[in-house]
């Protein structure tokens, strides 16, 4: 134990020095009277000790530093792993490009770890190794075959292989108070270049001096005399590492000292190897906005996208060259500079021998490498950061996750993540134009969820998405228009022996008199009044007053009630004008009450984290799939089946046809007045998104909910791979054919028949006109079958 | 405690299941029609397959994995639902094996599995010290034919 040794041999000192001061006491004492000499002499004493105790003082200093944690470690916030399996939906170019992101380089032949090689019509990869919630993964070769779009073959060294995990992408931090960020590296993962490369520039004698050099720091004069200005710095790896350690960046003698009096106890305490790795780890590298960039490890990361393992000679030659000033060798915005300052730590490579003369030529014609800041930033997300830090909040202390070093593992998908940013952006800029709104003021967010298990895929918070800033998604309260509405048709569809998708609403003026508020009475977008219509039809047009007449008829607080169980725990005034959407929501509350219309009526948690690891990969906390049936299945397939009529003839009509026939859509327009807020939440395939436009000042931006955001839905929707499967009729729903024009029985003698689904009993009895009348009241049976194949399909 | 009728049935509706392959259940006194997979992609039955045997070994954690990571790729896949109720069950979350059950109710018209989620509710009810709900329950099963 190379520590205890240290110690020891310090107490010997100690022990050494007591001698000497007990001595000379001794002397002291046979004096009688004290001269000058004897003032001197203690006074001596009393400044060694004093020198004696700062020592110790500064000794006691580094090593509680040194022994304890000793940087606090952000959260490190990852994405999804990709899971590929046979039958995935997933193309070659989209694999290709997972692959990029996560910095696997391009080879002839994938021998190392984080590297691929593409065949006729296969690409082999060496995955690297990783430790995921239930275990390592040790480096996997593999090799996956496409076809039409889908994984076809997947195979391992030892044959076919079910499924395997690539890694998952770190892609944000929760950061700490100064903000700095580092991921830890230990000496062994370190390649030997980078130490030699380090050695070379900033202490070739490390491994002999004492954590001061006299020689180096003579040879740094010399160098900066001839020179005329400062070209080397004298101070040792250890001094270095003492000063951002230990020390402010003042530029003081008593500094200095200090800098070289702590150099000199670490290394009395410490192995050459530790005091190293604690300088690899410590060592600036740069800064993004106010995150600032530690140690080779972040580093290499950082400007590279890959494992410091896996850099080669020139790039490892760029890290190192960025020591001596990371902002002033930027390899984005100095690339010349940065470049001549890599070329000339591999020529002093070379001149120390670490490296041959041929390798330095061939490592200085290779290009800086570094991944683009156009790259980098898309690969931030900061809504969804933002998101995933919320939901930290509710289970961690704050400390803890600036500190502790934590993994966490989300749901973020960054292929969804990234259709829904270009379809944001897209979007929101050609309807800008086409509405000749000015130029950036139509802002907009977006959540998309997957339906059944509540996993938050994607969130973007604002057009521009890759800038943190205000996370609308998360963050923008506003009102929810009739997006609200499906709520009160639910809450109505919860009593089947008084409302059906048949009832014949009252689409008529109407007065609502509050007690201390003005007299409110609702119109129609359209300003007209729509007489009798199905239940059914005024969900689908979205009539105001027939909406709200059911609403008052339901009563506001069971509205209220509906929306506590549909997971919204804000708190409600319960006004009538609630019943048409003047509430203030979020994107992010509103996802998660028609989360429950899309899961089938079951209220399912937002969830954008899976799983927690600790710094060093041991479980600490998972996130489990939960669900909660809060509607019963009758009443929520008449609603889902009304929220499939907004798409097949209502507000929403425009997207038939835009999916294919095997896909429902269900959907709803939200519009609020004057147009300010354009909203559409709906869901098919497996996955729900809600959409918001409109604009930070809340002016009008003249947009319905079918002319904005639901053509952001859309673009989005299309681009996500939809399952075809649905939630059956439940057995104890039946189709019945009715008269759309009296919501009364129909049969082949009526024109323009609707089927629609009722809760077993609760069909009407009574026959429209145009039916011929009939004992028996239910429709017959070749008409029914024939509808319910229509249905089902 | 849980009913120790109960707990027979359910062993008993493990076994049925396992010998299917956990692809379906059947009863020798129902006319079996031929059992359609659980699912048609390979993966998922493989997951299925790991679930059932960690769960075999007690180690409840891994089968929920699996069957979550199966989930992932088949989310409407009634049968995975079935199988993370009785999991769930097995760890005598009661709760969650009721919701679980209800998911995989509402994803199938299966009379037999729909009859096979009503035993479970029963006897997770019954686990849970509500023997109310557990009765009633056994009826639905029960009216259900399987």
């Amino acid at each position: 134990m190379p520590i205890a040794k240290k110690r020891t041999a310090s107490s010997k000192r100690t022990s050494k020095t007591t001698k000497r001061r007990r001595g000379r006491r001794k002397s002291a004492s046979r004096r009688r009277r004290p001269g000058a000499g004897y003032v001197i002499s203690r006074l001596g004493i009393a400044l060694a000790v004093m020198c004696l105790a700062y020592i110790v003082y500064l000794d006691i200093t580094i090593r509680n530093r040194f022994e304890g944690q000793r940087w606090p470690i952000p959260a490190h916030v990852y994405t999804r792993p990709l899971e590929l399996y046979q039958g995935l939906r997933l193309s070659r170019e989209r694999f290709i490009e997972e692959l990029q992101e996560l910095g696997y380089r391009r080879v002839e032949n994938a021998q190392q770890q984080g590297s691929y090689a593409m065949g006729n019509n296969v690409i082999q990869v060496m995955a690297r190794p990783f430790v995921f919630w239930d275990g390592a993964r040790p480096e996997l070769p593999f090799e996956v075959q496409f076809r039409g779009g889908r994984v076809d073959r997947l195979t391992g060294d030892g044959g076919p292989i079910d499924l395997l995990r690539l890694e998952p992408r770190l892609f944000g931090s929760v950061s700490s108070l100064d903000h700095e960020d580092r991921t830890l590296v230990q000496l062994d993962q370190v390649p030997p270049e980078l130490i030699h490369a380090l050695l070379t520039v900033e202490d070739r004698d490390f491994y002999r001096h004492i954590g001061i050099d006299p020689r180096g720091l003579a040879r740094a004069l010399w160098a900066n005399l001839s020179a005329g200005r400062v070209v080397q710095g004298g101070s040792t790896l250890t001094q270095q590492l003492v000063k951002n350690f230990y020390l402010t960046a003042e530029r003081t003698f008593t500094r200095k000292l200090n800098e070289m009096l702590m150099a000199v106890l670490l290394e009395i305490h410490y192995e050459k190897n530790e005091i190293l790795e604690a300088y690899l780890n410590e060592v600036y590298l740069g800064q993004v906005g106010s995150r600032a960039i530690h140690g080779f490890g972040l580093g290499s990361l950082f400007y590279f996208g890959r494992p410091l393992r896996e850099l080669k000679l020139p790039e490892i030659a760029l890290l190192v060259s960025l020591v001596r000033g990371p902002s002033h060798y930027n390899p984005y915005r100095r690339p010349e500079r940065s470049r001549e300052r890599r070329d000339l730590v591999l020529d002093k490579m070379n001149e120390l021998g670490f490296i041959d003369h041929k390798t330095a030529q061939r490592a200085k014609i290779a290009p800086l490498g570094v991944s683009s800041e156009g790259v980098q930033s898309a690969l931030a997300y900061p809504a969804y950061l933002g998101f995933v830090r919320q939901q930290l909040r509710q289970d961690y202390r704050e400390q803890d996750l600036r500190t502790e070093g934590l993994r966490i593992f989300t749901t973020l998908d960054p292929d969804v993540q990234r259709a829904t940013e270009s379809a944001v952006r897209r979007r929101v800029t050609a309807i800008e134009r086409a509405r000749k709104l000015p130029d950036g003021t139509l802002e907009a967010a977006a959540v998309v969820i997957r339906s059944d298990s509540g996993e938050v895929a994607a969130m973007v918070g604002a057009r521009k998405s890759r800038f943190a800033g205000f996370n609308r998604a998360l963050d923008a309260q506003r009102p929810v228009g009739s997006l609200i509405k499906p709520v009160v048709y639910l809450a109505a569809l919860q009593q089947p022996q008084r409302y059906t998708l048949a009832t014949l609403l009252e689409d008529a003026p109407l007065r609502v008199k509050q007690a201390g508020s003005p007299v409110w009475t609702p119109k129609n977008y359209d300003e007209q009044f729509h007489g009798q219509v199905l239940l059914i039809q005024s969900l689908a047009q979205s009539y105001n007053v027939s909406t709200a007449r059911l609403g008052m008829a339901v009563g506001v607080d069971a509205v209220i009630a509906e929306m506590r169980q549909l997971g919204i725990s804000r708190r409600l005034q319960p006004f009538p004008s609630l019943l048409l959407g003047a509430i203030e929501l979020t994107p992010v509350e509103v996802a998660q009450m028609y989360l429950t219309f899309a899961s089938g009526g079951f209220r399912t948690p937002l969830r954008s984290i899976r799983s927690v690891l600790s710094q060093d990969q041991q479980p600490l906390a998972r996130y489990p799939l939960s669900v909660e049936q809060v509607i019963q299945p009758g009443p929520m397939a008449l609603l889902n089946y009304g929220l499939q009529e907004v798409v097949r003839s209502g507000t929403a009509r425009v997207l038939r046809g835009r999916f294919p026939e095997a896909i429902r859509v269900s959907g709803k327009t939200g519009t609020t007045d004057d147009y300010r807020d354009s909203w559409f939440a709906g869901y098919a395939g497996g996955y729900l998104t809600v959409v918001w436009l409109g604009r930070d000042d809340n002016e009008p931006v003249g947009l319905s909910g079918a002319s904005g955001a639901m053509l952001v839905w859309a673009d989005i929707m299309h681009r996500l791979d939809l399952h075809r499967e649905e939630f059956p009729l439940p057995l104890d729903v039946e189709l019945v054919a009715v008269d759309p024009g009296t919501g009364r029985l129909a049969d082949k003698h009526c024109e323009n028949v609707i089927e629609l689904p009722f809760i077993v009993g609760s069909a009407p009895t009574e026959r429209a006109p145009c039916a011929a009348p009939q004992v028996n009241g239910k429709v017959g049976g070749k008409l029914r079958n024939w509808l319910e194949r229509l249905f089902r399909r | 405690m849980r009913h120790p009728a109960c707990i027979s049935h359910q062993v008993s509706l493990l076994i049925i299941a396992a010998l299917a392959g956990c692809v379906t259940v059947g009863t020798p006194t129902s006319p079996a029609p031929e059992p359609a997979p659980a699912s048609a992609k390979p993966v998922v039955l493989n997951l299925m397959r790991d679930s059932t045997q960690s769960s075999a070994a007690g180690q409840y954690s891994q089968a929920v994995l699996a069957l979550e990571q199966a989930l992932r790729i088949e989310p409407r896949n009634a049968w995975l639902w079935h199988e993370l109720a009785k999991v769930r069950i097995q760890q005598q979350r009661y709760h969650q094996a009721v919701q679980l059950a209800a998911k995989s109710n509402a994803l199938s018209r299966d009379r037999r599995l729909q009859a096979a989620n009503w035993w479970l509710i029963a006897d997770a009810h019954q686990g849970a010290g509500d023997p109310v709900k557990a009765r009633a329950a056994r009826e639905r099963a029960n009216r259900l034919g399987h």
